[in-house]
């Protein structure tokens, strides 16, 4: 009840008609930084770093948040109009909402990813308030050994993305394990670096997935010679088509609530962030959905619970930032530039010493996320019509665009070469079957989970029964096991409910429907092939055929 | 034709289906292709990856542990696709995962590309301005052909909007060129 009065103190603080220009300013900044590729939230962030030296603290630090998730946002616009995510938080609205575009329905996928965007804050919001405190307790014990278990469970999300050719996923994911050991690691030892320098931090992520789903995807429809010409339904908020249907809302319920709280939680972890939460979000739904097979070819599911997860993590980074003075992520970590750079020392006595401060800035997100809402209600029309735009015209502008975008992280052209290269890696993964969302997900994970594991192994002096021995790792193995054990059942009723419903669509179609494919049910994220005449993905390939 | 279970209807018309299954022995070749480069690929990286140390020098998880799990892994995995690749072949069944159109010089993907290496190449010579409105111009004639003006309407309106964009309003790293626009 105190943290509520407090949330209401902070209300008042942060609706001043200073702080609301700010906020509507930070947002809308946000939202264009955000849809460039390349600029992500933690760059745009330190582009207007600067810009607010001379504000007051608390109006300064409402609109860098604002540019924060107004950032999140914008990455989902191109996402889904284009495919070519933001930042790689985005990655995962690429798989599901792109499709949503491609069969005209960009306005729905854009209006349903803004709501699930926004109540996804909302219940941030709130739970901030209401689980600071303990929660920031909780995460001061988790160490090493936890996260490394935590990140184990995204390997799951990778297992529901390999796709129908399993063996090329796999191949995928070592591929993505093996670019996540470039650079230097723990001990300092350089490895795959060459003796370049500008390899020593790695492949930056954002050029990978500006790469592989941007320009590869680009140059994967000009191969195939997709559509010349955009979907014809123009887009107006008068129009029927503009708005999400009833099934559409139906469906999403539950993948916003569960991507909510997921994302919050996951979001909290010090090293985690929107990335992982996404990815944990989108395995999560397609395990729990009736219709896995409609993942990848524009499920509303698949978008929405992402996205709301991507949001709500962007809430739960701030809990260790303002209660502990750690930043959870990348952008945290220059939002935490800017507490200094006021004088404020972000921790636990934060909340004490300043509580106008830090209240006004949770409940600045609050009304953030509604100006996110009511900005993009009136501005989705004109970004969905961006979707009409022919394929001939459009795919030149993006590959400009992802050029520009990579050359913007740190002025490479070293990176910019590496994007293109890995654009054509994208477009022969397409043809042949692989599974870039496999490789992008690998690359997050198997850095995360070595370091991780490493780190884990020094505290321990080489004892693997770290893992069992401390309470909070025994809680998360715990939670693991649950998870896992769920995680079955579910699907395996999936399979059998969808081999019964082949069963009877092939009887009442007199027995030429195609049968259900081995490990039906169970995965297929399939994005590597146009659709067919009838709708199916499936294509005559070596891999398919499981029985060898 | 009886389809074994788990094999996927294929993506091209019934008339082609027929006479990929009738032509008799045809591999995938690009598959085949791909899978070597990334064998060879996987090959070099656990040949580096053997050069690292197993243990660090206090005992504990040396810099070559992962690398060296994950090169034989994937040589492993990926000798086995492309045996596997060269199997389907021999059965005679289809081929590519798509129905290749056959790249040319003058095909959309290909001229892109091209294109895009060479804006590469020139984009710190020439600046991202001029550099940009070049690659947006060959690239609206070739795909968009017959229309100059409205290419040309694009091509310096698009720049112009990124230029503004990015390099004035938000100040991010731009290629200047020699001309230093």
């Amino acid at each position: 009840m105190e943290s509520l009065s407090l949330l209401w103190d902070g209300m008042q603080t942060a609706v001043t008609p200073t702080n609301l220009v700010f906020l509507a300013l930070g947002v809308l900044l946000g939202m264009v930084v955000g849809a460039v590729p390349g600029i992500g939230p933690s760059a745009g962030i330190a582009i207007v770093l600067p810009v607010t030296v001379g504000l007051d603290p608390v109006t300064g630090i409402i609109m860098l948040a604002a540019v924060y998730y107004g950032a999140m946002y914008g990455g989902t616009i191109t996402s889904v109009l284009v495919n070519v995510p933001g930042d790689a938080g985005s990655v995962v609205s690429t798989f599901d909402g792109h499709p949503l575009a491609r069969m005209g329905r960009a306005g729905p996928a854009l209006v349903m990813a803004a709501a699930g965007s926004f109540i996804a804050g909302t219940v941030g919001v709130i739970l901030i308030a209401l689980t600071a405190r303990p929660l920031s307790a909780m995460a001061s014990r988790l160490g090493p050994p936890e996260i490394f278990l935590i990140i184990i469970s995204a390997l799951l999300a990778i297992v529901v993305v390999l796709g129908r050719h399993k063996l090329l996923g796999l191949i995928c994911v070592l591929v993505g394990f093996g670019i996540g050991t470039m650079g230097i690691d723990l001990t300092g030892q350089h490895r795959f670096t060459f003796g370049q320098p500008s390899l020593e931090g790695g492949i930056d992520l954002v050029v990978i997935v500006i790469g592989v789903f941007g320009v590869g995807e680009m140059l994967y429809s000009l191969y195939t010679g997709g559509s010349a010409d955009g979907p014809s339904t123009r887009f107006s908020i008068r129009s029927r088509s503009f708005w999400p249907t009833r099934t559409d809302i139906n469906e999403s319920y539950g993948p916003i609530g569960r991507g909510s709280v997921l994302g919050f939680f996951t979001g909290v972890i010090p090293g985690a962030g929107a990335t992982l939460a996404s990815f944990l979000s989108y395995g999560l739904e397609k395990s729990v959905s009736k219709r896995p097979q409609d993942f990848g070819k524009g499920a509303m599911p698949g978008l929405v619970g992402p996205e709301s997860a991507n949001n709500a993590a962007s809430a739960g980074a701030m809990v260790p930032l303002l209660t502990l003075g750690i930043p959870g992520s990348g952008t945290t970590a220059v939002l935490l530039v800017g507490f200094l750079m006021w004088g404020l020392q972000p921790g636990p006595l934060l909340m004490e010493q300043n509580p106008e401060f830090a209240w006004g800035l949770i409940a600045s997100m609050y009304v953030g996320n509604v100006m996110l809402l009511l900005l993009n209600v009136f501005a989705i029309p004109v970004f969905a019509n961006i979707a009409r735009v022919p394929l001939t015209i459009m795919a030149p502008c993006v590959v400009l665009l992802c050029v520009f975008g990579t050359y913007a992280v740190h002025g490479s052209l070293m990176e910019v070469g590496l994007m293109l290269l890995f654009g054509l890696i994208g477009l022969a993964m397409r043809i042949y079957g692989f599974s870039p969302a496999a490789l992008v997900i690998a690359i997050v994970v198997g850095a995360l989970a070595e370091q991780a594991f490493r780190q884990t192994m020094i505290i321990s002096r080489g004892d693997i029964s770290i893992f069992w021995e401390r309470s909070a790792s025994l809680w998360v193995l715990g939670i693991l096991a649950v998870g896992l054990v769920l995680l079955a059942v579910i699907v395996r009723r999936q399979r059998i409910r969808l081999a019964a419903t082949l069963r009877t669509q092939s009887a009442s179609a007199g027995g030429h429907v195609a049968p259900a494919p081995a490990g039906a049910g169970e995965a297929e994220n399939d994005t590597t092939a146009p659709p067919t005449a009838t709708g199916s993905y499936d294509v005559d390939h070596p891999f398919t055929q499981e029985n060898r | 034709m009886e389809r074994e279970p788990g094999m996927s209807p294929p993506v091209s018309s019934p008339s082609s289906t027929d006479e990929a299954r009738t032509a008799g022995k045809r591999r995938p070749w690009g598959l085949i292709t791909s899978l070597a480069l990334l064998l060879l690929l996987f090959l070099a990286y656990t040949l580096e990856a053997f050069t690292l140390p197993w243990a660090a020098h206090n005992g504990y998880i040396g810099a070559g542990q992962f690398p060296r799990i994950i090169g034989c892994a994937g040589v492993i995995l990926t000798a086995l696709a492309l045996v596997l690749s060269f199997r389907s072949g021999a059965k005679g069944e289809a081929g590519e995962a798509v129905p290749a159109e056959r790249l040319r010089l003058g095909h959309p993907a290909v001229a892109i590309t091209l294109a895009s290496v060479l804006l590469v190449a020139l984009l710190e010579v020439l600046g991202g301005l001029i550099a940009g409105v070049a690659f947006l111009c060959v690239c609206l004639t070739i795909l968009n052909r017959g229309r100059p003006v409205t290419n040309g309407v694009i091509a310096l309106g698009f720049m112009g909007l990124s230029y503004v964009l990015m390099h004035t309003l938000l100040n991010a790293p731009w290629p200047t060129g020699v001309l230093g626009i």
